[in-house]
């Protein structure tokens, strides 16, 4: 009876070291503009294809990303802007070279409350409600009102790559709002009707706010050559890494993938 | 105390063998702990301090290399420019309401329409949005008749339905359109295709004519906007030469900056080598040999040519001048619009002080030495009283923690304000007037409260508390209380409420614990003397406690205070100093507070920047706030021991 148990257990315990074995699990980390929406899809177009991969994502923030690819937590890290010198070195020193995937591009949308009967701006107009020396509605033609601007947070690709983008490099003002996530500046500028902020091409859609065009051009995915606000997002891979995530991230370039990012509302890579 | 006697364990045991008895391991198994948990807490301190301490050094050294690159240079002349556009803004507001004023009813009028259409849209939106994507994935292919002919059905139903007014909150109310004009405008949207978001034409005809009668309104003012025009290009000499000093300043930093990188770089693959395997050793020492490419920069020279352009500075600085006398002088005496003359009275008053601000520019240029040597002292005082917390830019990182603090502490006072006299009403209550059985309800409900965990609380705060106040602030009827109606939804006094709540119960629960230490011939002696049961109350039992009631008091601060999860959903987050000109009703203002920015920022910051230590400095500060006020509790608490012998 009792070598019946022992064996029991110990069948029971194998079964379990093998299936945590067989059960490759990949981890993502970084940017939140492409782990909210973009990258969960792809996972689960990939997870079709290949049964028992597990996949773990954290998207809080591009900066987030180059710590963890370096300690060895992620095996791959999102971005939505360019790794910095210091932090590929960072890498470097720890033995990890980082390869640069262009998975997409992103278009980054100014969006208003629905009620503002703005629906199109200057990129000018932009810049100077941005950086705080336009403060009223009024001043660029709308129903009068103090202007509430939200943003992202610091550790964000989105924050720095606006700042270059829209406002010439200067610092966002002090009345600005910082928001934990785009889904988030969607929701207060949904609520708000003297609100602005910016969010990505694929959160553009959200109820209750319009995306304003700039300088008339829309902002859809039909025009990204011709709209101003567009920047390029990124993976970032250890040279050593195991051969799935290298197949994911060759996945989420590949037409698959590409044709994923285009339903979501990121612009494919040309 | 005597030493309890060893226990009668039986012989051959295995403490007995030992010779020791079962109560001693016990004892030094407690005792082991207590002192396991006083080592850690030592070891907090001295972390938090270790990481903290090398902020201060850093913080000056960053303001040095901002001020040899001469980056302070270009800010002196940029606050000017700063100063120019808001008062450029002041004049255009003044501008844009006094046209405004004059189209109020259609402006209304569009907005009005403008509802009508948002409230109908929204209504209809779930079928719409189902249309849109069907079709959308059909693509070239026909799309199956069938669904269409169910989408459209349900689009027609809920349009309908909302034309009834009995979708989501009802019509929306329209006092300055017509019921005919009403029901044009709904026909409109009724006939347009179930695809299309065009506007309405009515909606159209409304906006051309509110256009039309802006414009209308603007000719009577052509010569102020002519005068403003005038007043704003004034400024584009020094926008000018800002932007060019600008790019070269920072040109000299990013070099700089690059510079240090490199040796940095070298040093940690070196670093990196020395305990690296031998195989990857040759390859990093071959790394870091090549790691440093850039010369280091000479900033002397970097400036040379921007120091060289402060004869223009010195030009663009007096056309700043001239355009600000000049608007002056043609300034109109007065508008018809009360909102119009506001901003052009604060027009008036700044003029001077920003005339003489201006007129000192030059001075401070010229004054200005890169080789200046940034004080101690002042990168201190910079850090406690700076009132900019500027971080993650492009330009340079400022670490000051006045706004935040201001932000922590407005919100515990709201909190407070709403704790004390729930809570402290509250243990009153349920100590000297409740029955048996209500105390025995009372207070574990009210206890209860602290088991909801904050981030419940956060989630509760956004999605009812806040959308709740910022509906009901935005009736008429209550336009007459000062910040009413609410902008944000996120703000202080939102966050305010909810710390209010989760203090109730450390101040009811304390506070009742205080009021019930009161020794009873107190209150007895007063019964005696003839006094009424609240006479008692207020003039014996809770004077007697209100040493115990402080420090409830006291340590629900410290418990608002510390709170993060809260904070961070709900007080909005905006790092500046709230403006305080709007009397009480600057409560509902979004502001950030220290314990926020610690979660916002520190997860993401690199390892060991001045900008983690600086992180790392509030969580100091934030210790010693806490400590502070709980052992101002404690003594509170010893004193009121005191008067219970």
């Amino acid at each position: 009876m009792r070598t019946s148990l022992r064996t029991t257990l110990g069948f029971i315990a194998g079964a379990v070291l093998c299936a945590t074995a067989g059960a490759q699990s990949i981890s993502l980390k970084g940017s939140d503009t492409l782990g909210a929406k973009l990258v969960p899809q792809l996972v689960e177009s990939f997870k079709s294809k290949h049964e028992g991969v597990k996949f773990e994502i954290a998207a809080e923030g591009s900066a987030t990303a180059f710590p963890a690819l370096a300690n060895g937590t992620a095996q791959i890290g999102m971005s939505s802007r360019k790794a910095k010198p210091e932090e590929i070195t960072a890498a470097r020193a720890k033995g990890v070279i980082l390869n640069e995937v262009e998975v997409c591009h992103d278009m980054l949308v100014v969006i208003t409350h629905k009620s503002n009967p703005i629906k199109s701006l200057t990129k000018d107009q932009v810049a100077k409600i941005f950086t705080g020396q336009v403060k009223d509605w009024s001043e660029v033609g709308g129903t009068p009102g103090p202007i509430s601007i939200y943003t992202r947070n610091t550790s964000s690709g989105t924050y720095k790559d606006w700042q270059t983008l829209a406002m010439g490099g200067r610092n966002y003002p002090s009345s600005s709002q910082k928001m934990v996530g785009t889904e988030q500046i969607a929701q207060e500028v949904a609520k708000n009707k003297n609100g602005i902020g910016y969010v990505g091409l694929a959160f553009a859609r959200a109820s209750g706010v319009t995306a304003v065009k700039i300088d008339g051009v829309e902002p859809t995915a039909a025009n990204s050559k011709k709209y101003i606000y567009s920047r390029a997002c990124y993976f970032y891979v250890p040279e050593n890494a195991d051969a799935l995530a290298k197949e994911f991230v060759a996945f989420a370039s590949g037409p698959e993938g590409q044709e994923i990012a285009k339903k979501i509302g990121f612009v494919p890579n040309h | 105390m005597p030493e309890p006697l060893p226990s009668q364990a039986p012989s051959g045991h295995p403490f007995r063998r030992k010779g020791r008895s079962t109560e001693g391991l016990i004892k030094a198994f407690f005792g082991g702990n207590a002192a396991l948990t006083i080592v850690i807490l030592v070891l907090i301190i001295v972390f938090l301090l270790r990481e903290g301490i090398g902020f201060f050094p850093a913080y000056r050294n960053e303001l040095q290399n901002y001020r040899k690159s001469g980056l302070e240079f270009v800010d002196i002349a940029r606050s000017d420019l700063t100063a120019h556009e808001e008062m450029g803004s002041l004049l255009n507001r003044a501008y844009f309401a006094q046209i405004n004023s004059s189209c109020r009813i259609e402006m209304l009028r569009s907005q009005e329409a403008m509802s009508i259409a948002n409230y109908l849209s929204e209504a209809t939106a779930p079928a719409h949005d189902a249309l849109a994507r069907v079709k959308e994935a059909a693509g070239e292919n026909a799309t199956p008749a069938e669904l269409l002919e169910k989408l459209s059905a349900k689009y027609r139903s809920l349009l309908e339905n909302a034309l009834a007014g009995k979708s989501g909150e009802g019509f929306p109310p329209t006092p300055h359109l017509s019921s005919a004009e009403q029901k044009l405008l709904c026909d409109q949207i009724a006939a347009r295709d179930p695809l299309s978001t065009d506007d309405p034409p009515f909606a159209t005809e409304l906006q051309a004519a509110l256009s039309a009668k802006q414009e209308q309104a603007s000719a009577p003012l052509a010569s102020f906007k002519e005068a403003i025009d005038a007043f704003q290009s004034t400024s584009s000499a020094l926008d000018a030469l800002v932007t060019e000093t600008s790019d070269a300043v920072k040109t000299t930093k990013e070099a700089a900056v690059l510079h240090e990188i490199e040796v940095r770089k070298r040093e940690t693959l070196l670093d990196a080598a020395k305990t690296a395997k031998p195989e990857l050793r040759s390859q990093l020492e071959a790394d870091a040999a090549s790691a440093v490419m850039t010369e280091p920069v000479d900033f002397n020279v970097a400036m040379a040519p921007v120091l060289a352009r402060i004869p223009e500075f010195k030009e663009a600085n007096a056309a700043l001048i001239a355009g600000l006398t000049e608007v002056s002088s043609k300034l109109p005496e007065a508008f018809s619009d009360d909102k119009a003359n506001r901003y052009l009275k604060a027009f008036r008053a700044a003029t001077p002080a920003m005339v003489a601000e201006t007129a000192d520019t030059v001075g401070k240029l010229e004054a200005w030495r890169a080789d200046l040597p940034v004080e101690m002292g002042s990168t201190i005082s910079g850090f406690i009283s700076g009132r900019d917390w500027i971080t993650g830019g492009e330009w340079q990182d400022f670490y000051g923690i006045m706004p935040l603090f201001v932000g922590s502490l407005m919100i515990s006072v709201i909190a407070l304000a709403f704790a004390i006299p729930f809570g402290v009403g509250a243990a009153i209550y349920t100590n000297q007037l409740a029955g048996r059985r209500q105390q025995r309800f009372v207070k574990p409900t009210i206890e209860f409260l602290q088991a909801i965990p904050s981030v419940v609380l956060g989630f509760v705060g956004i999605a009812v508390l806040g959308t709740l106040l910022q509906e009901v602030s935005s009736a008429d009827s209550l336009s007459w209380i000062p910040g009413f109606p609410i902008q944000q939804r996120l703000n202080m006094f939102t966050a305010g409420c909810l710390l209010g709540l989760m203090a109730i119960p450390t101040i009811f629960t304390l506070s009742e614990d205080a009021i019930n230490n009161v020794p009873a011939a107190f209150a007895e002696a007063s019964d005696a003397l003839g006094a009424s049961k609240l006479q008692t109350i207020f003039r014996v039992t809770v004077p007697a406690a209100i040493s115990g009631i402080l420090a409830a008091v006291l340590l629900g601060l410290g418990r608002v205070i510390g709170e993060t999860m809260v904070v961070l959903l709900v007080a909005g987050n905006r790092i500046q100093i709230p403006d305080f000109t709007d009397g009480l009703g600057s409560v509902f203002q979004p502001a950030h507070t220290l314990t926020g920015i610690i979660a916002q920022e520190l997860g993401e910051v690199p390892f060991g920047s001045v900008h983690y230590r600086a992180l790392f400095v509030v969580g100091i500060l934030l210790f010693v706030i806490v400590l502070a006020i709980n052992w101002t509790a404690q003594r509170l608490l010893r004193r009121f021991r005191i008067s219970q012998n």
